[in-house]
């Protein structure tokens, strides 16, 4: 089982950043125009949200799990509610690398994985290294090549 | 051009069509004009009106003057458009649904709606608007040929194959699903709506009616439910009246409608799943509903029964299995329930919904100060446990012989049986709640579009050892079952191919032939589409024996000479995506970078 790189711990971090921000904005305009508590309040929502998502990425680091079977990419995630999903080689469409801002500062790729499927049509793979992105998109084209594919759907 | 025109009675019904839609606005705009041109309008208004009529006309005139369709030895043809000119040719294998609605003006006039639907479209992949009944029903029949000589690469091309009779709807069983598809869902829509109409007038009336106010809702909800249960029976018997499945070939058929009437078609080859849908009231008389989902298009959509077409919209449960099983040859097997701690965390849930239920009463009471009977949510007590019951009883699953099945539902119970090789991915979930209750769900991820709309194949609060062997159980069946495709696909085309020799090159030694055949076989087809042509090619000499020369084997898709050979090279690859580089006007790119 592999885990994802660390930095990925700082993107996600970096994104709770961002949300919390929009919320304090949002409670900072309210306030503005109702409570008139003034900056303390957003800024104590803005840093209190922060930790609360930052310990939730922490966690949810420490979760993520993810391996190339012989027949098929198995991924497990997710804090609150367990998710493990089982993806066949033979299902795959096509397979993307991609590399988000907040990524790219930290040096981080994501490789995306498509199916046919209605539910989990595509599942992401985040924290890889550009060249480990790339190495599994190429290994998984590779696999899904060699897989006995039938029908896609 | 030897192309087809519509009917000419499209003319002036799309004229008809279109100035219904359009007049309104012209009259309107005139009457806002009214000031500002004065006394003017009066004339100009006929003018106005008589103009757009006229260019109504010019343009639908225009129009089918352009529309033309054609069925060439591979593609249909469709050349249209007035202003910006479209070609496009579908490729018959890629043609998944034929499908002919008439209204009753339609059908009066004796024209249909033609709409042909492929694989992987979101829409219509064309609309034929308007061509006469009779037409309508070649259409259906020649293109279902030709798709099927496209497909399967039959010894007699154009042979027709006999059309029997699944399924037909009798009064009695239409009277049955008028009084089962009663759902109380529309119900509490229409009381929902109903409060938000006219509440203050409701209370004034309510308050001044010489009966207590509970009297009066109690029967307004009787009325209310009385309505809904009316208007879902008549829309039920609207939609499904004079049913009548039948099979022809490897394709279904239905027929229904009372006022506009549908024919449309399944094919069996792109079935992802068979669900039986059986409310509690079905199950009370014995009666199921089979639904069949296809990839990627649901036929029938957009109208009532969203989603899944009903392939049988009711009869005796042992009939609908039946059908079912004829469809898909699933086993006749025992669904496993949840372990019972699953039931205690039903009852528990439900206990928990009561006691805040009674909570926000006895709140509400302590702060108007008006009786809200809060003590009542202590029926709760012995209901919660009956529910919590019958909840965990309707829950079921087995990963049977060729087939996993999965179960929910006690209101509507739904049963869904789907083939390994349908299996798309396996998706194992856990919440903080079921981790406590060492509980896990598994769902089943298809390619059928009812998925989307929230029918899932999912076995709920499984033993969390047990969710684990599940998931791996269907994921490795899914590779069992399309290893074994493979290989009877193999035999079948050897077989042909050996067939085929003996009679298209009698001199020539048919052993050698299916030696070829297998061996070709074994290098396996590649199903996707970042695969280059290149790459595609050797793979698709899979139909080997055809020729013994090697060179021939070259000729593979793109060719626009190649008949049937092209047709053959888009089967092997497997991929309806994939035979879109045969002509079809949406090219996808073959690198995949999307």
């Amino acid at each position: 089982m592999n885990s994802l790189h660390p930095r990925i711990r700082l993107v996600w971090i970096g994104q709770a950043a961002v949300s919390a921000a929009m919320f304090a904005l949002v409670v900072g305009v309210v306030d503005f125009f109702t409570l008139e508590i003034g900056l303390l309040l957003s800024g104590g929502v803005f840093l209190a949200l922060l930790v609360l998502f930052a310990i939730h990425s922490l966690l949810r680091y420490r979760v993520w799990r993810y391996e190339i079977r012989g027949d098929e990419l198995y991924l497990e995630r997710g804090v609150f509610t367990r998710v493990k999903t089982v993806v066949p080689f033979v299902r795959i469409q096509h397979v993307d690398a991609r590399r988000s801002p907040l990524e790219r500062l930290t040096g981080l790729a994501s490789t995306v994985v498509y199916t046919a499927g209605s539910r989990g049509a595509d599942v992401t793979v985040p924290g890889l290294t550009p060249t480990g992105a790339d190495d599994l998109q190429a290994r998984l084209k590779r696999l899904a090549t060699e897989a006995e594919g039938d029908d896609a759907v | 051009m030897t192309g087809t025109k519509l009917h000419p009675v499209s003319i002036p019904y799309r004229v008809v069509q279109g100035g219904i839609g359009v007049l309104p606005l012209v009259i309107f705009g005139a009457i806002f004009a009214a000031p500002v041109v004065g006394g003017l309008s009066f004339v100009l208004l006929p003018v106005v009106i008589a103009l757009v009529i006229g260019a109504l006309i010019a343009w639908q005139v225009a129009y089918y003057r352009r529309f033309e369709y054609e069925l060439t030895p591979e593609t249909f043809d469709i050349r249209s458009g007035v202003i910006s000119r479209r070609n496009r040719e579908i490729p018959y294998a890629r043609i998944q649904n034929i499908d002919i609605s008439r209204n009753v003006v339609q059908r009066a006039l004796d024209v249909a709606e033609v709409r042909i639907e492929t694989a992987g479209g979101s829409q219509t992949e064309a609309t034929l608007r308007y061509v006469a009944y009779e037409e309508a029903k070649r259409l259906q029949n020649d293109l279902r040929r030709q798709k099927r000589d496209a497909e399967a690469d039959v010894e007699e091309p154009g042979a027709e194959e006999p059309e029997r009779t699944i399924y037909e709807i009798t009064a009695n069983d239409l009277v049955v699903l008028a009084v089962a598809s009663f759902d109380l869902r529309l119900a509490s829509a229409v009381f929902v709506l109903l409060s938000f109409a006219a509440p203050g007038v409701l209370v004034e009336v309510v308050a001044g009616l010489p009966v207590s106010p509970i009297v009066v809702v109690a029967a307004a909800l009787v009325l209310v439910v009385i309505g809904s249960a009316l208007l879902s029976g008549v829309g039920a018997v609207f939609n499904t009246y004079g049913f009548r499945l039948t099979q022809a070939g490897d394709e279904l058929r239905y027929e229904r409608g009372l006022i506009q009437r549908f024919d449309g078609t399944i094919p069996l080859d792109k079935v992802q799943t068979l669900a039986f849908r059986e409310n509690l009231l079905k199950r009370l008389f014995g009666y199921s509903t089979l639904a069949i989902e296809t990839a990627g298009y649901a036929p029938g959509r957009g109208d009532a029964n969203v989603g899944s077409e009903a392939a049988v919209p009711i009869a005796r449960r042992e009939r609908a299995w039946g059908i079912g099983r004829e469809i898909e040859a699933f086993p006749d097997v025992d669904l496993e329930r949840p372990p019972k701690r699953a039931r205690y965390r039903y009852v528990v849930r439900y206990l928990i919904g009561f006691a805040v239920l009674g909570g926000l009463l006895f709140a509400a009471e302590f702060l108007t100060g008006v009786e809200t009977y809060w003590y009542a949510a202590a029926v709760g007590l012995p209901i919660a446990p009956l529910a919590g019951h019958f909840k965990w009883k309707a829950r079921g699953y087995r990963a049977a012989e060729g087939y996993v099945l999965t179960r929910n539902g006690f209101w509507r119970q739904t049963t869904r049986v789907v083939p390994y090789y349908r299996v798309q991915n396996v998706i194992e979930t856990q919440t903080l709640f079921q981790r406590r209750w060492r509980l896990a769900s598994v769902a089943i991820d298809t390619a059928g579009t009812g998925s989307l709309i929230g029918g899932d194949s999912r076995a709920v609060d499984l033993d969390r050892e047990a969710a684990e062997r599940f998931r791996d159980t269907v994921a490795e069946r899914l590779q069992e079952s399309l290893i074994e495709r493979a290989r009877r696909k193999r035999l079948e085309r050897e077989a042909r191919a050996r067939r085929r020799a003996l009679r298209e090159r009698p001199l020539w030694d048919p052993d050698a032939a299916a030696l070829e055949g297998s061996r070709n076989g074994e290098r396996g087809r590649e199903a996707f589409d970042w695969v280059a042509e290149s790459d595609l090619s050797p793979a698709s000499t899979g139909r080997a024996g055809r020729s013994p020369d090697p060179g021939a084997e070259g000729a593979v898709s793109g060719d626009p000479q190649a008949d049937e050979e092209a047709t053959e090279s888009v089967e092997d690859t497997g991929d309806d995506e994939a035979s879109a580089d045969h002509g079809e006007r949406e090219v996808e790119d073959p690198d995949g970078e999307r």
